[in-house]
This record gives C-alpha cells, structure tokens and sequence, in this order.
C-alpha cells in the first residue's frame, strides 16, 4: 500500500489543469464533473431555462479552448462562471434581436413543483421557491452564488460583472426581498 | 426580535450555511448566533432556502465532458505549448537578425568616415552665404567653440555632389555625434575584417545621407517604436 496525500487523492483544480495540458483528457473529465453542476444552477439563477446545458457545455468548451488566457487570479469556478455570464448575455442578446427573448421571470419552476404541494414541508418550499423566483436575475444569482457556493463578495464581483459593494448589495436587498414574499 | 449589532458575524452566515468557514471562525460565527435572536433566525431561513437554490437543472455531464473532449482535445494544448516556444524563437532570431543589419550599415557608414573625415565642432553649420558674415568681426554671441570651419561644399555644387562624399573630401561625420565611441575597442585588424565583410553586403548605401539627415536618431526611434 502507497502513502498518499490528499491533495493527490484528490487534485485540485490546477493540478487538473496541468495533467490536461499535458495531454490527459481524464482530467478534463474530472473538471467537468467537478463544476458542471454548480455551473448549471448559476445558469439557471440568471434566468436561463431552456438551454443550461448547452451554455454549460459551451462554457466548458470555450474555457478550455482558452485555458491559455487563464492566469489564475480568481477560482478556475469563478472563471468558469464569468464565461457562462458572458456566453448567456450573447444568447440574451441574440434573443432579443430575433424577437424570440424569453420572459426570464416566468414561473416555471414554481408550476413544475406542483407535485409536491399537499404537504406543509412542500407548501414551505414553494414559498421559498417562489420567493426566489421572485427575485431579479441578478439578485438570485448573487443570492445564490453567497449561498450555496460560499463565494466571497469579491469573487462574486467578478463573475457577474459587477463590483464588490453592489454584490453586498443586491445579496441583502435579495434577503429582505425573500423575507417579505414569505411573510405575505 | 433584537437587532444584530455584529456586521462581520452576520456576514459570514452564508459561509457557514456553505460549509466554508474555518473551523475557528465557525465556532466564532455560532458562539454569536448563540446569542443574537436576528442571526439566528436569518441562520434557520438560509439553511431552509439553500436546498431550494441548490435545487437547479441536472445536466448530463458525461455528455458535456464528451463534447469537450471532442472539440478541445488535450492533445491540442500539448502541442500548442511545443510549438508556441519555437515561434517565439524565431520571432526573437528575426529581431536580433534585424538589429544586426541595422548595426551593420551603421558601422559601415561611419567607418568609412572615419580615416578621412575630419571632426566636426557641433556648433550649428553655418551656411555657405553666410560665410563672410562669420568671419568678420561681427560674428554672432553664440560662435563660442574655435572649432575649425567647417569645408562647404561650393555654392555651385549640385546636390547630388554635396551628398556623395569623395574618397578623402572632408565631411561631417557621425563621430561627431559620439557614434563611434563604442568602435574604440576594436582593434585594427577588427576594424578591417569588418569593413572587408561589410563592403561584400549589398544592402550597404553607396553614399552618405544628406548632412542634414540624422539616419541613427530615426533608427533608434524605429527599434523603440518596434518594442524591442
């Protein structure tokens, strides 16, 4: 039996990069695995419904594609975050200009939690649900990047092109927000 | 319900719902919730709402990992980092290939030069119709230097002739602007073995730049411009 560290049990994201470059298509395997999802839900908090998928697999192919040009300076996830804000922007934009934009406050995912009502545990979680809903798209995805991801204000910032202090912002404005949908 | 007075604590309640907190600021950040009623039950909303916010599309990861795999390669990024050395080598080999050229005609014209022409006082050239204004006794304040009059070429001469030196006419040379301060270590032997190879290279101009050109300056402006 080998002595291992943890880190090489489980490399870290540079360590990942570096067996890619080197030509080990494993690791970005392993990289995909590690950040698809998260990056599929930051997708979803900006709005996107029906191709999360294809902007998360876009992501993935332009950053690899551009792995170069990564130095580094924030998380490969929040790097990762910022090319799928900026790959959802285009296809907003692309939207629009075809005339075919999709209401980014629609309620499908509330009306899609309908089997779960009947319950009070699943009548609290629609509201919760639904409060969410009811938030900006940039407020739900700062919201939910503070949340579930742990990011930092800063590395916030970065991925949804903003500043520091309107990231605290928007984070507590979402709060108050939510709480005053729940208590309706 | 008592109003939280602690920012920074309540701050790093969405840490510590994600799990991201140290294990010394954990305890710091439950010590306070402990004690304030806000924090707690922001606490108990934020562990209620992050299952809901986690709560995102399933994507198929193999699929996308496939994709990837197919359309950016590793192999590719191996061999993009092989070759990329190689052209920044020849990119620097053109550069200095470049320099040395530049170089060469500088020193081809200013060794030529050398052994015939006479140093030139830096003081402005006096024009030739101005000649019998300068010696006499009203000769401008600023004529400082007794450097030696500058030879003029003859009022009549065309201009081709001024700017095409004779074998032993003497000229205003770039030694007169320090350029050839940095050829006194050569020794004399050196000093004919390159002008024995310069002379073979076709690219050498067969006569000065008019006098008043200063082919160097620009040049240095050029390499500066270049980057380097």
């Amino acid at each position: 039996m080998t002595d291992q560290s943890p880190s090489e049990l489980v490399p870290d994201d540079a360590a990942l990069i570096a067996r890619w470059r080197g030509g080990d298509e494993r690791a970005a395997t392993a990289l995909v695995e590690r950040h698809a999802q998260h990056l599929a839900r930051f997708v979803a908090s900006l709005g996107e419904r029906d191709e999360v998928e294809e902007v998360v697999q876009d992501a993935f192919v332009r950053a690899f594609g551009s792995l170069d040009s990564f130095r580094g300076e924030s998380s490969f996830r929040t790097w990762l975050l910022t090319i799928a804000r900026n790959l959802l922007r285009d296809r907003q934009r692309s939207r629009k200009r075809a005339r075919l934009h999709v209401d980014i406050q629609d309620n499908d995912i509330v009306s899609s939690s309908d089997a779960l009502e009947g319950t009070v545990a699943a009548e609290t979680e629609a509201r919760m649900r639904n409060a969410v809903e009811s938030l900006t798209p940039m407020q739900r995805s700062i919201f939910t990047l503070r949340v579930t991801e742990g990011l930092s204000y800063k590395e916030i910032a970065i991925a949804v092109g903003s500043t520091e202090g309107a990231a605290r912002v928007h984070y507590h404005n979402a709060m108050r927000a939510i709480r005053e949908k729940i208590d309706e | 319900m008592s109003e939280c007075t602690n920012g920074e604590m309540r701050d790093l309640l969405p840490e510590l719902v994600s799990g991201h907190l140290g294990a010394e600021m954990r305890l710091a950040v439950e010590a306070h919730v402990a004690e304030c009623e806000e924090c707690a039950e922001e606490l108990a909303l934020l562990r209620a709402l992050r299952p809901v916010l986690m709560h995102g599309p399933v994507v198929d990861v193999a699929r996308i990992a496939a994709a990837v795999r197919a359309q950016v390669p590793a192999s590719r990024a191996r061999e993009a980092r092989e070759v990329r050395p190689r052209a920044t080598t020849w990119r620097l080999a053109i550069a200095a290939a470049a320099l040395l050229a530049v170089s060469a005609v500088g020193y081809a014209v200013a060794i030529r030069n050398r052994g015939t022409a006479p140093e030139v006082a830096v003081a402005p050239a006096p024009r030739a119709g101005a000649r019998d204004s300068l010696d006499s006794a009203a000769a401008p304040a600023h004529r400082t230097a007794p450097a030696p009059a500058p030879r003029l070429a003859p009022e009549a001469t065309p201009p081709r002739e001024v700017a095409v030196a004779p074998a032993h006419a003497p000229v205003q040379t770039y030694a007169s602007a320090g350029v050839l301060d940095n050829l006194s270590g050569l020794s004399d032997d050196d000093v004919r073995a390159l002008t024995a190879s310069l002379d073979g290279i076709s690219s050498v101009p067969d006569a000065d730049p008019a006098p008043d050109l200063d082919p160097l300056g620009a040049m240095d402006d050029d390499l500066s411009a270049g980057g380097g």
